[in-house]
């Protein structure tokens, strides 16, 4: 618990320091307020609600990989973590149920840091809201957070003592791959980095409505495949962690 | 009880633990000696199920290790593991919450011995500190059965005398303990077990007194210069210094060498009690294996 609070904490405070530099370019020369503006009166656009829970999502992207690599560092203290009267199981499940929460928490700071800005401006009456869409992105989002979650999980598991290396390298892994698919490489090696990127959370990113994206899935296969992958890599990510040794 | 038998660990070639055999009568203290790469360190990880042994079994009280083993098990590692970022409240109630048998008052009392202040952080403690925070979890649910690995390393004498006294005292409300420590002094005052490992082997074990009984100096002066010693049988170690030669007998009447020594021009000859550090050495040392 203390250890996902300290994450939570690190990324609340990093999240209030943009918020303020936000703030200032928002109200620097004066309090605008948009939403009054002549050109926004009677506007139809909006902003799609869906658009702000995907947004909110930044908040689990950034703490996943930092959470999943908690649990590879629990074989240094394994004089207090594994000597207590709790199957090996069990103490993965309680971190699982801990991160899961402090998941959601940061979806729900972030989704509240994007609101505060909005708000302050006079924007908050134009959110519109697509029931279908607007839990479609919510799935697509923490189904992605998860993936990475479970993939940092199951990676630091078959590396030992390199959860937080595991987690580091999956931000570059994970941010370049996508752009690999645009170049202009060869068939062979244009399809290897395709297949590569199913197993690329940023991958499955893209409209839910209908868009597209690099892996030219169907929207309900691109939301509920980061689901499966993470779940699946999160099962068998703490298998192989409760079986682990101490290294000699 | 602590019983482990055949215990064997390998790592790719080499032998970390070969063929351990060890009992730790209950109430009992038994101090695990060794060279640095003895074993030592190895062996607890096996016994405590951290590392997977490629033979033997551990049985805690007659039960193979299984989680409820450790509601009455407490672990000293050689170096301090602790969570950097918790404070020694934060350590505390940690074990409170997941040590069904957790003594708050005891705990106190031994952070009060410690003199731990429970709000500073774990990464903010000295390395003493840290080993004293490490033996308060430990031991704040009261276990029966406790193994430390140097459990007193980087204390100052006056704390080191004390947790040798907590483990004596714990010994004497019953627990077995299976400690290890460079510090030999420390294992003849608390232990009254001993179990000295070399290269992975279990090369000596049994009651300190007994083995303190069997394992006797013989001293001699001679005139002149110390004859050749290679003849006088059953000695397993020899020094000489000036005109003096001791002998150090291991398993067989020291009488026997007494004699011998006598025999061969030897006067004073003296018979001595040695001390666990000699048995340590003669046990680690080539040829010293029985």
């Amino acid at each position: 618990m203390l250890r996902a609070a300290r994450v939570l904490k690190w990324y609340a405070a990093v999240l209030a320091v943009i918020e303020v530099l936000v703030f200032i370019a928002i109200f620097h020369g004066g309090r605008p307020h948009i939403g009054d503006a002549p050109h926004m009166r009677g506007s139809q656009s909006g902003i799609p609600f869906d658009a702000l829970l995907l947004g909110g999502l930044l908040g689990p992207l950034v703490v996943s990989s930092f959470l999943a690599a908690g649990l590879d560092g629990e074989y240094r203290t394994a004089a207090i973590a594994w000597t207590r009267p709790i199957a090996r199981l069990g103490i993965a499940a309680r971190y699982i149920v801990v991160d899961a929460v402090a998941l959601l928490a940061a979806w729900l700071v972030t989704l509240v840091a994007c609101l505060i800005p909005l708000a302050a401006t006079g924007l908050l009456k134009f959110i519109t809201f697509t029931p279908a869409l607007g839990g479609k992105a919510f799935l697509l989002g923490t189904g992605i957070a998860v993936m990475w979650y479970g993939l940092v999980v199951i990676t630091a598991a078959l590396l030992p003592g390199r959860g937080g290396a595991v987690a580091g390298w999956s931000w570059g892994v994970f941010l370049i791959l996508p752009g690999l698919a645009h170049a202009p490489f060869p068939q062979l090696i244009h399809e290897i980095i395709i297949a590569l990127n199913y197993l690329n959370p940023f991958a499955y990113l893209g409209g839910i409505g209908s868009g597209s994206n690099i892996l030219g899935l169907e929207p309900a296969l691109r939301i509920s495949l980061p689901w499966i992958i993470g779940i699946a890599a999160v099962v068998a990510g703490t298998q192989l962690w409760a079986r682990r040794e101490v290294p000699a | 009880m602590i019983a482990i038998s055949g215990l064997t660990k390998r790592y790719r070639d080499v032998v970390a633990v070969d063929d351990v055999t060890l009992e730790v009568p209950a109430g009992s203290v038994c101090g695990l000696l060794g060279r640095n790469g003895a074993g030592k360190t190895t062996a607890f990880k096996c016994i405590l199920g951290f590392s997977k042994p490629d033979a033997g079994v551990v049985h805690f009280d007659g039960h193979e290790l299984n989680t409820e083993t450790f509601a009455t098990l407490g672990y000293v590692p050689e170096r301090a593991q602790l969570y950097s970022w918790m404070t020694v409240a934060q350590h505390l109630e940690l074990v409170r919450r997941t040590q069904p048998a957790y003594d708050e008052a005891r705990a106190r009392e031994l952070v009060s011995t410690f003199r731990l202040d429970m709000r500073k952080k774990a990464k903010r403690l000295s390395k003493g500190q840290q080993t004293a925070l490490s033996l308060v979890v430990a031991l704040a649910p009261n276990p029966k059965l406790l193994v430390l690995d140097e459990p007193a390393s980087g204390l100052d004498p006056v704390m080191q005398r004390a947790v040798l006294d907590i483990l004596v005292e714990a010994a004497t409300s019953g627990a077995t303990i299976l400690l290890s420590s460079h510090q030999i002094g420390q294992i003849e005052r608390a232990a009254d077990r001993v179990a000295i490992l070399r290269d992975g082997k279990l090369v000596v074990s049994g009651d300190l007194d007994d083995l303190r009984a069997a394992s006797k100096t013989v001293e001699a002066t001679f005139d002149g210069a110390i004859p050749a010693l290679n003849g006088v049988n059953g000695v397993a170690r020899w020094e000489t210094a000036g005109l003096t030669a001791r002998a150090y007998v291991n398993g067989r009447p020291a009488e026997d060498v007494a004699a011998q020594l006598t025999a061969i021009g030897g006067h004073g000859v003296r018979v001595l009690d040695r001390s666990l550090e000699d048995i340590f050495l003669d046990a680690v040392s080539d040829g010293g294996a029985r």
